[in-house]
């Protein structure tokens, strides 16, 4: 008969059991993206390093998003709301979410343009988007709102709403600052991205354009001229587009209009002085076959 | 970029919710963390060189950034404890379904970070014993008896309240390497 020693007769601990624990992670692990609603506000150099960051990782990967997602499908209308930097709006945490309303399969975001707006034929039911990070168009929330057409302008290119009739809804890819925009008043003041800059060079390249958020191009590089100083697959942030930029790609209006996804040739001066140091403002825009 | 952008929302939802419950489900720095490993695996990934082993190469940056964190966040609740400021970090969770379940939830958040990750890799995530091992760096023993060691002192917790654990289940399935 075998003999089992002392300590095997000892009582064994009790253990929680797996399926318990795991049935408790699996309730805790919480959405799949990052819960800006929960997330702390940071302040200096680490949120800015993040919120920067992030919005890169979004534009070329997350909402993060984180938002990762929210690059993934080009043509949804949640894509640029996930995940880009604080800069105001009404958002909360590291990211704001820039005001905007949905309209069919669009996102289209506010631009203050009271002198120019006129609230046109009613378009339908669109949705003010809560600033919840959805990642895919199923999973917004918000509140639903009358869309109005704009007059004397396509409603691919902007719209407005009830209740913020004074305000035009810009359509992705579109730039105010544009002197061939449409709503643009006759008299407004050019917006000059160098202005102040004394020394300039010109750079080159070639890649697929990001309109994220809006009003900035964002250019994932092909090739790029050796003076820019990046390597293909890098990502140019925030090419500046003035008043002095030419973009010479139209929509089906002649609007010019840079599509989300565009392959597109870009020629810009890089600013080598003063506060705008490094800025790219773009001066050509060109489709790519 | 496409294929690239394809394979980061796929480890997406993996990568937030490992290091989400990592750090704590409760953590105000859980989504934070989250966050930051995101940036990490998205940095990183193009300087993959295996492409086959990049979920366990997301899962093993996503747990490092969650441990930093984590151990971070434990030595600031340990002293914010000592030095009276806040009440304990359970204070701060969420309403539970049931007493037991609320106290395994504080039990949880309370213990040391690795053995937190090595129950999350292996009975959220579901890698075996070998898989976490290579995720966390350390030997099949350690995995195996951190869970142990993790299951015991949750069960102690609870047990301490006066709820007795329900019966103990054994090691999750698959774990024959």
């Amino acid at each position: 008969m075998k003999v089992r020693s002392a300590h095997r007769h000892a009582e064994p601990p009790e253990l929680v059991d797996t399926d318990e624990l795991a049935q408790m992670l699996a309730e805790d692990a919480g959405p799949p993206y990052v819960d800006r609603r929960r997330q702390v506000r940071r302040t200096g150099r680490r949120g800015a390093r993040v919120a920067l960051a992030v919005a890169g990782v979004a534009a070329v990967a997350v909402a993060a998003g984180v938002a990762v997602s929210a690059v993934v499908d080009d043509s949804r209308p949640t894509a640029a709301l996930t995940a880009t930097p604080r800069g105001g709006g009404q958002g909360n945490g590291l990211v704001y979410c820039p005001p905007s309303v949905l309209w069919g399969d669009d996102v289209y975001f506010r631009a203050d343009l009271a002198d120019v707006v006129s609230p046109a034929d009613r378009l339908g039911s669109g949705v003010i988007p809560d600033c919840n990070d959805a990642t895919s168009a199923a999973e917004v929330t918000g509140t639903e709102t009358t869309v109005f057409a704009v007059e004397g302008v396509p409603p691919s290119v902007a719209v407005t709403r009830a209740g913020d009739t004074q305000a035009a809804y810009i359509g992705r890819g579109y730039f105010t600052v544009l002197a061939g925009f449409p709503l643009r008043p006759d008299d407004a003041k050019p917006v000059d991205e160098l202005a102040g800059c004394s020394e300039t060079e010109t750079v080159r390249f070639t890649g697929t354009a990001r309109i994220f958020p809006p009003q900035q191009l964002d250019v994932r590089l092909a090739e790029a001229s050796d003076t820019l100083g990046r390597a293909g697959g890098a990502l140019v942030r925030n090419v500046r587009v003035d008043s002095s930029t030419v973009v010479r790609m139209t929509d089906a209006h002649g609007v010019p209009h840079i599509r989300d996804g565009a392959a597109v040739t870009v020629t810009a001066e890089r600013c080598l002085s003063g506060d705008g140091r490094g800025r790219l403002v773009a001066r050509l825009i060109e489709g790519r076959a | 970029v496409a294929a690239l952008d394809r394979l980061l929302a796929e480890l997406q939802p993996l990568v937030v919710r490992s290091v989400r419950l990592i750090v704590g489900a409760a953590s105000p720095a859980s989504e934070d963390a989250a966050q930051e490993a995101l940036i990490d695996v998205a940095k990183g990934i193009s300087r993959l060189r295996d492409p086959t082993a990049v979920r366990a190469w997301a899962l093993r940056v996503a747990a490092a950034r969650a441990l930093k964190v984590a151990q971070q966040e434990r030595r600031a609740v340990l002293i914010r404890r000592t030095l009276g400021r806040m009440r304990p970090e359970s204070s701060a969770l969420s309403p539970a379904h049931d007493e037991r379940r609320r106290l395994l939830r504080e039990a949880f958040a309370q213990l040391p970070p690795r053995l937190r990750a090595i129950a999350v890799l292996r009975l959220y995530v579901g890698l075996s014993e070998r898989e976490a091992a290579e995720v966390l760096g350390c030997s099949v023993g350690t995995v195996k008896s951190g869970l142990h060691d993790a299951r015991a002192r949750l069960a102690a917790v609870i047990e301490q309240a006066g709820v007795r654990p329900r019966s103990a289940g054994g090691v999750p399935k698959g774990d024959a390497q």
